[in-house]
């Protein structure tokens, strides 16, 4: 029988080292997840939160229709399921004792929101958090924080 | 039974020539004629224009949340183009990352 794929979470960097810092040390890497992702052996995910930080960092590179387009386009370009917390109704809510739980781990804000949107997910479904900056996140989460480089070395193995 | 066929009109336009020339280098690498890419553009302005950047946002969340691709096509060439073009904002994607997540 054939193994589903694997499913993981992806932070922010993944996609701004793809579409910004192509000069970035982990590009080629990083790119050969996202291909991984792309062809469909593994499964991703991401969040509404990441979705936004990305349209975040390049808005200063970027007009308003290229901005609505980066973020209307973002999951479909790579192949990536965004997850939001709790229901839509056109605005994004968070529990505040959530968010607590987590910054009392020693987590800033936004690692706190992206950490609370990977907690409230399948974890037993998720295999890791892959994150350039997965030391921010380490013993943090439910679920094991890699790089991608770290998961793509296991994934060889 | 056979296809209807759409109805169409015949236009003339005078356009500069490095546009044209752009959008041939287009149609070749998407394998489309020119009159087909110049009818994609045109319908994609025409259905711009007509929604409101909050009725877009709206729809495209929702296809995001339901997990299928926005209704819009999102001008990928014009996104990567302007990046291309313009000075990051950040030196580095550890920098980028440090600052949003206002981490120390």
């Amino acid at each position: 029988m054939t193994k589903p794929p694997e499913t993981v979470f992806l932070d922010t960097d993944v996609f701004v080292i793809d579409l910004r810092y192509t000069t970035d040390t982990h590009f080629q890497d990083n790119r050969r997840l996202l291909e991984e992702i792309r062809s469909g052996k593994v499964t991703g995910l991401t969040s509404i939160y990441n979705v936004l930080e990305v349209c975040g960092i390049l808005s200063f590179n970027l007009g308003a229709e290229e901005l609505l387009d980066l973020y209307a386009g973002l999951a479909d370009r790579y192949s990536v399921r965004v997850v939001f917390p709790g229901s839509w109704d056109e605005s994004i809510s968070f529990s505040l004792p959530d968010i607590f739980k987590q910054i009392r781990k020693k987590m800033s804000f936004g690692d706190a929101l992206v950490a609370d949107i990977v907690e409230r997910q399948d974890t037993g479904r998720i295999r890791a958090f892959l994150s350039w900056s997965a030391k921010h996140f380490a013993g943090k989460l439910p679920v094991e924080a890699l790089t991608p480089k770290e998961f793509l070395r296991r994934q060889d193995g | 039974m056979k296809a209807q066929r759409k109805k169409t009109v015949s236009l003339s336009a005078r356009l500069p020539i490095d546009l044209v020339e752009r959008a041939d280098r287009l149609a070749r690498e998407k394998g489309i004629p020119r009159s087909e890419l110049i009818e994609k553009g045109l319908a994609l302005l025409v259905e711009r224009d007509l929604m409101s950047e909050e009725e877009r946002l709206r729809l495209a969340t929702q296809a995001m949340r339901e997990g299928r691709p926005a209704p819009m096509q999102s001008n990928w060439s014009r996104i990567e183009e302007r990046i291309r073009e313009t000075k990051a904002r950040f030196k580095t994607a550890d920098e980028a990352m440090a600052q949003i997540r206002k981490r120390k």
